[in-house]
């Protein structure tokens, strides 16, 4: 399908902000080599802080290393703060020999490395390549670089893992963050309505049930549904769960062909319901989990899904392992 | 007529990109990649509208975002990607310049030569900026010993105080410094200094108020 080589990159301009910027920033050196380097890595960082804006990555600059005037007097720093992964380094490319020089005083919290090469006169950068390998002092030479795309594999890849919300914890009546009581974020007809799905009325003392606003919308606007899920003790001691999906306080019916599986941990599908046309809630049959067995409940609205992870694990007494 | 070939099938290529960019959901790999093979085939093909303007590059970055963040909003009835983009970006240069026009701008537009500007800020007609200033005397002073009492273990003499003032303006290289302390290799030197120097040196930028003040300033 290509008939470009995308180890050739992709070119970007360099705009007057950028250069106002990292003028802004040179200016406060003293030596023209600390000038100059402040320069070519301040445009690097921009370059790359440009194609994450285009690709809606989250990246911030004023917690970027490159941003702190005291840091660009202390060291060769061109780095940018991705929130969620670290800090990328953004390298300049020397145009004369097609390297990358790596400071030897390389923080070791850098995650990856783009490699840059500036045509400043051409006012246009060119995003060479990625790399997760490399040490301080080190000479990477272009060759030795990725394609630069493989910063989007990386961030794919690696994206934190949402946390499981604790069952057993929600039973203490502790809520995670985004939870709140069902009362909430449903009106009394449809909690009532809820209710008299929830169970046997033999668990309805133990029953705890919890919501959380999910937002599914896409380009035809927000599209928000409410998830209910309600653990309760069993005889046994395992919990028997109870999810539910709900619209969001004021609509009276579920957008069509919204889907709500049971995964299994290994994410294999388990259990799969779907709206129809007129559905005021809909419901996943009544399980039981056992202390082995974490769970996932998916949401889904034609291409967007989230899913929510729980665990049935008693607690743990966990011991922070803090590095001093 | 091999030109108008190679451009159908760019245009065909590229409306397919699109498509599929559209089909999966934002912040996906997926969508990501083919966006960023838009922009790539596009810049490529030398079809891209240019105009010799110093906001070009500027409104081009601007374009580049539109299409990336509304690849929706191409509409593959109406005309070949190229057009719709070519289309979005004369339009928005000639929103440009007419917000200039209205601005009256009397400022020489900032046409800054890289190595040219060089020559102009040699250190000696630069005073000492205040933050550098007042970092270096910080340094220097070490009133409760917390720079001097982060040293490489062993080596009370080979410590943050010292590590600072080397690296700051005027800098000694890593070589040196490990030369001067007859060091075999800059490792514990560097080490010690992004690991215990640098946060240091951080937290009083915090406490001065440095990084606000830097926004303050902006030009």
């Amino acid at each position: 399908m290509q008939n470009l080589k995308t180890s050739e990159g992709l070119v970007l301009p360099i705009t007057q902000e950028m250069l106002q910027k990292a003028e802004q920033f040179a200016q406060q050196q003293t030596s023209t080599s600390k000038h100059k380097q402040v320069i070519h890595n301040i445009l690097a960082v921009l370059t790359v802080y440009q194609y994450l804006v285009m690709m809606d990555v989250l990246a911030d600059l004023d917690s970027s290393d490159s941003w702190n005037p005291l840091l660009r007097y202390a060291t060769n720093v061109a780095d940018l703060k991705v929130p969620g992964f670290g800090h990328l380094e953004c390298r300049p490319i020397d145009l004369q020999t097609d390297q990358c020089s790596l400071p030897h005083d390389l923080p070791d919290n850098r995650f990856g490395l783009i490699g840059v090469q500036l045509h400043h006169l051409e006012r246009r950068a060119r995003l060479r390549g990625f790399t997760t390998h490399f040490e301080p002092g080190q000479t990477i030479a272009v060759e030795e670089l990725q394609p630069f795309t493989q910063l989007l594999s990386y961030l794919s890849r690696y994206e934190v893992k949402p946390s499981l919300i604790s069952l057993p914890q929600v039973l203490r009546g502790e809520l995670s963050v985004g939870w709140q009581r069902v009362e909430a974020l449903l009106g009394t007809q449809q909690w009532n309505l809820a209710m008299s799905f929830m169970g046997t009325s033999e668990t309805a003392a133990r029953r705890i049930t919890v919501a959380k606003l999910l937002n599914l919308g896409i380009q035809l606007g927000p599209e928000s549904v409410v998830l209910l899920i309600s653990p309760a003790m069993e005889q046994g001691g395992e919990l028997g769960i109870r999810v539910q999906v709900h619209p969001s306080r004021g609509e009276r019916y579920l957008p069509q062909e919204l889907a709500l599986t049971l995964l299994a941990q290994s994410g294999k599908m388990l259990k799969k319901v779907l709206s129809g046309t007129t559905d005021n809630f809909i419901q996943l049959p009544y399980f039981k989990c056992d202390q082995d067995e974490d769970f996932g409940i998916e949401i889904s609205l034609a291409d967007v899904s989230i899913t929510e992870f729980f665990t049935c694990q008693p607690e743990l007494t966990i011991n922070a392992d803090f590095m001093g | 007529m091999v030109n108008e070939r190679t451009n159908d099938n760019l245009d065909q290529q590229l409306s397919q990109l699109i498509v599929e960019a559209c089909s999966f959901p934002s912040k996906s790999f997926e969508r990501r990649q083919r966006l960023t093979q838009v922009v790539q085939l596009v810049q490529h093909s030398g079809k891209l509208w240019y105009e010799n303007t110093p906001f070009y590059e500027e409104v081009l970055q601007k374009t580049w975002l539109h299409v990336c963040r509304n690849p929706e909003a191409y509409d593959s009835s109406r005309a070949g990607v190229i057009t719709w983009i070519n289309n979005y970006l004369r339009f928005r240069l000639k929103d440009k310049r007419r917000d200039l026009w209205q601005e009256q701008q009397h400022r020489v537009s900032t046409n800054i030569n890289l190595e040219d500007d060089l020559i102009e800020l040699l250190p000696a007609s630069q005073p000492i900026p205040p933050i550098l200033e007042e970092t270096l005397q910080w340094i220097e002073q070490d009133s409760d010993g917390e720079l001097r009492g982060a040293h490489l273990r062993g080596c009370p003499e080979i410590n943050c105080q010292i590590l600072l003032q080397r690296r700051f303006p005027p800098e000694v290289s890593w070589e040196a410094i490990a030369e001067e302390f007859n060091l075999k290799s800059t490792a514990g030197i560097t080490a010690l200094y992004h690991r215990k120097c640098l946060p240091i040196l951080r937290q009083f930028g915090q406490q001065q108020g440095y990084l606000e003040n830097d926004q303050k300033t902006g030009k």
